[in-house]
């Protein structure tokens, strides 16, 4: 077998045998009972004041896009954090403890080790991340009868955020010990997320520094664009045009546009590019 | 084609060298003895070697590849000072890895598996956690997974550091087990009497520098010792015996002499019969490899003492 998919395979046994995995599991159980009960409840309250007893009538939808929306951004949140928190020692805490100088000597590539660890991680992350965002907009639908207008690429979109700060993390993880990537990492994803806020801020009190400070840190690291891109997709079409129509910015956390090209491929490229200076910086290192 | 063939390794951190200038040459199914005091260089080494760490400057090879090279390492075990492994495995599951890394797999990497836990007297607790084994258990794991590929050389960095008397005496028979096979091995170690008891040939490093290199009867060649005991040493035959080697030690009734070698004996039974004194007892001794050891060591740092050490 690859060497990749020998060392990406460790990593998911790990974590599924460090309960990890089951740990994870059942909070997110309780996080998504809880989210499809506040739908339910909705759906009853809005029963009740409907004439015909159609809870998605007049502005219902309105009612079921906001709480999901509030729910994919407190998801994408956890993504983001999932992938920055999961790998945070990956490399740094076992050339610690010791556990690489047996594994490094063998014929296989240290770009493997690196790799291998990404894509167990990736496969962790991501997978948590869709089937957290997944079973609630279901849930939602089969409660509600409320689909998204284009789940699919906001999915896609919150995939690759919480990959971005994954593969940040595993790079910090062959520069730094454990605890001072945790924090890099953590620091620059609230950079990222209060440049966003940033910019909307500056967009309503049309500060227009505050605006360029804002795009600014989209190259730092694009996390709060790529959500903002996602947001575009959760919103249903006519409420985009309620808000683009308003006199201010009603929804600071909401993107009204699609997400630009330049972005996918920039986010797409920072990626790669990050990824290849984890490999480079492990292969160069003494252990 | 020798195992392992080093050439001017040097390693420096921090300004500070750990290993300079070291050239060994191991030869296949050779079991060579690294032995030296800690801070010696000697981990730094075997890091260079098996490309853990990247030397300064020089050159070496395995098995006839460049350092790094991965058909090299396909035939290599290593067996880690610092044995940690992932202790959330089984025994088994780890040696498995562990296999799976140098591409083995299917029935026969299992059948391997097996085979070398059973070596290393894991049999029955394969299927414990790692976690759960003593620390002599844990060496004995690592010794597995550093054998499943069936290599041609073996690195074991201090592979009884964890082992009981009886640990070792195992791990002293894996080694000559691998002897008979034709592996080479390169035993890194303090334990002057297992490397004694083990090793073919002996490099004693220090300050990461080879103070000397050879098989044990030639580091020992020149270390034998002769105690003289007579009724009286007179300043005469004193002066009759002085030729044959520095005298170490000289007492009213006899003297201790280094020799060069053996040939002398019956000579200095002559002279001392020639000259009428009474020869109660002429008792030769070989240098041990601890005394060697120590002597060498020792001798090193005084005589760097004066060139006020070797900073940069």
């Amino acid at each position: 077998m690859n060497p990749i998919l020998v060392i990406a395979g460790l990593t998911v046994r790990e974590a599924y045998r460090k309960r990890l995995l089951v740990t994870v599991a059942a909070l997110s159980i309780v996080f998504v009972a809880v989210y499809l009960f506040g739908v339910h409840l909705l759906v009853d309250a809005l029963r009740s004041r409907s004439l015909d007893g159609d809870p998605r009538r007049g502005i219902g939808d309105q009612g079921f896009s906001t709480l999901e929306f509030l729910a994919m951004y407190v998801v994408n949140f956890l993504g983001g954090l999932m992938g920055a928190l999961a790998a945070v020692g990956c490399i740094a805490s076992e050339i610690d403890s010791g556990l690489l100088q047996a594994i490094v000597p063998k014929p296989i590539r240290r770009s493997s080790i690196v790799l291998g660890k990404w894509l167990g991680y990736a496969g962790l992350t991501v997978g948590y991340l869709w089937l957290l965002a997944g079973s609630m907009i279901l849930g939602t639908t089969l409660i509600s009868g409320y689909t998204p207008p284009s789940p699919l690429p906001a999915l896609a979109l919150m995939g690759l955020n919480a990959l971005l700060l994954l593969t940040l993390t595993v790079l910090g993880s062959t520069l730094f010990s454990t605890l001072a990537n945790g924090i890099v990492v953590v620091l620059l994803y609230g950079m990222a997320w209060s440049g966003g806020l940033l910019q909307a801020v500056g967009d309503l009190t049309r500060t227009h520094l505050l605006t360029t400070l804002g795009q600014a840190s989209v190259f730092l690291l694009p996390s709060d664009a790529l959500w903002r891109g996602a947001s575009y997709f959760l919103q249903p079409t006519w409420l985009l045009e309620v808000e683009r129509q308003a006199p201010v910015r009603v929804n600071p956390f909401a993107g009204l546009e699609a997400p630009a090209t330049w972005l996918v491929v920039y986010s797409a490229g920072f990626l790669v590019l990050t990824l290849c200076a984890a490999v480079f910086a492990f292969s160069r290192r003494d252990l | 084609m020798p195992a392992i063939q080093a050439t001017n390794l040097r390693k420096v951190y921090h300004g500070h060298p750990a290993v300079s200038d070291l050239s060994i040459t191991v030869g296949r199914g050779e079991v060579y003895g690294f032995l030296g005091p800690n801070g010696a260089g000697k981990t730094t080494t075997v890091k260079m070697l098996l490309g853990l760490t990247s030397p300064t400057s020089g050159q070496a090879t395995l098995l006839d590849r460049p350092l790094g090279d991965r058909s090299a390492r396909a035939r290599i075990g290593f067996l880690p000072e610092l044995f940690r492994f992932h202790d959330w495995l089984s025994g088994l599951e780890l040696v498995l890895l562990h296999g799976q890394l140098h591409g083995l797999r299917g029935p026969r990497l299992e059948r391997r598996a097996r085979e070398v836990l059973g070596v290393v007297g894991l049999n029955g607790r394969e299927l414990d956690k790692v976690g759960g084994y003593s620390k002599g258990m844990q060496q004995r794991v690592g010794l597995a997974t550093a054998l499943v590929n069936d290599p041609e050389l073996v690195f074991l960095d201090e592979p009884t550091s964890a082992l009981d008397p009886l640990g070792r005496r195992d791990v002293r028979e894996i080694i000559s087990v691998l002897r008979e096979k034709g592996v080479s091995v390169f035993l890194n170690s303090h334990l002057l009497s297992e490397v004694e008891l083990t090793c073919d040939r002996v490099a004693i490093v220090n300050k990461g520098r080879v103070l000397r290199e050879g098989s044990l009867t030639e580091l020992q060649a020149g270390s034998l010792e002769v105690d003289v005991t007579l009724d009286a040493l007179t300043p005469a035959l004193r002066a009759k015996l002085e030729p044959f080697g520095k005298v170490l030690e000289a007492r009213p009734d006899g003297l201790r002499l280094s020799l060069s070698n053996r040939e002398l004996l019956p000579q200095i039974s002559q002279t001392v019969f020639e000259s009428g004194a009474r020869l109660y007892a002429l008792a030769p001794r070989q240098e041990s490899l601890e005394e060697l050891f120590v002597r060498l060591v020792e001798g090193a740092a005084s005589s760097e003492q004066p060139r006020g050490g070797e900073g940069a």
